[in-house]
């Protein structure tokens, strides 16, 4: 995926000025930097439309979610 | 508040006998399930109109409540009949699996018995549907509100 790897080719130079913060990036533009993740979402529908978009918070690593039920399979991972 | 108790429900053995099923089988079988309807973020239902694009339809199932999931999920099928935008991705944790990476939708579920919906900003998509259920709801709802699972009644309290 582009965006992932916009992300983590810019995630240094994030990290040193918006640690915490969501990026939003679309294609291989880093589009900008949000408070929270519902004002990036409004700002990346305002700017492209609805379309799907890729915005993740400024963390040294992706946060994990965890449903054990998915993993034991019992349930599926899509 | 919601207090879901299971009544005792009918069942037919395999040689065809019915049996009742007490409530705290029903609830150790089905797990606390609620009714739940699954609608577009309103952002996202609000640049769907701006573009002069329907708004789809919500669907409505039930959702599992699930203290052992950190996040909500929504069934894949459902988003992508729904034809909603990922907002991301997001990677499911195990101890035998590093990460299996899920798209995530921004959703609303909304709870009728409860008459309040709730924004799930990542709702991650997983497949879920072959389960009878459309949604997990995780502990990023979780985190308000109080659960009172009482298995030993068949039933369970969900407050906000």
């Amino acid at each position: 995926m582009a965006e992932a790897s916009t992300f983590e080719a810019q995630l240094p130079a994030l990290l040193s000025q918006h640690a915490g913060k969501y990026a939003l990036v679309h294609g291989t533009e880093l589009v900008g930097v949000f408070d929270t993740e519902a004002n990036a979402l409004a700002a990346g529908y305002q700017k492209f439309g609805p379309v799907p978009l890729y915005i993740r918070q400024v963390l040294p690593e992706e946060q994990k979610a965890s449903a054990p039920a998915l993993v034991l399979g019992i349930l599926t991972a899509a | 508040m919601i207090t879901v108790r299971f009544g005792d429900a009918d069942a037919v053995t395999g040689d065809g006998q019915k049996v009742k099923v007490p409530a705290k089988l029903a609830l150790m079988q089905r797990g606390p399930v609620i009714p739940v309807v699954i609608s577009p973020d309103q952002t996202f239902a609000a640049a769907l109109q701006a573009a002069s694009k329907p708004i789809p339809q919500p669907v409505t199932g039930f959702a599992l409540v699930d203290t052992g999931a950190t996040t909500t999920c929504i069934d894949a099928t459902v988003a992508q009949k729904m034809g909603l935008a990922p907002s991301g991705t997001a990677k499911l944790s195990s101890v035998s699996h590093e990460g299996t990476q899920c798209l995530t939708y921004p959703v609303q579920l909304f709870f009728p018995a409860w008459n309040v919906g709730l924004q799930a900003a990542r709702a991650m998509g997983v497949t879920i549907a072959n389960q009878g259920i459309i949604a997990l709801v995780g502990r990023d709802l979780l985190q308000n509100c109080v659960l009172v699972y009482n298995g030993a009644d068949g039933s369970f309290t969900l407050a906000l």
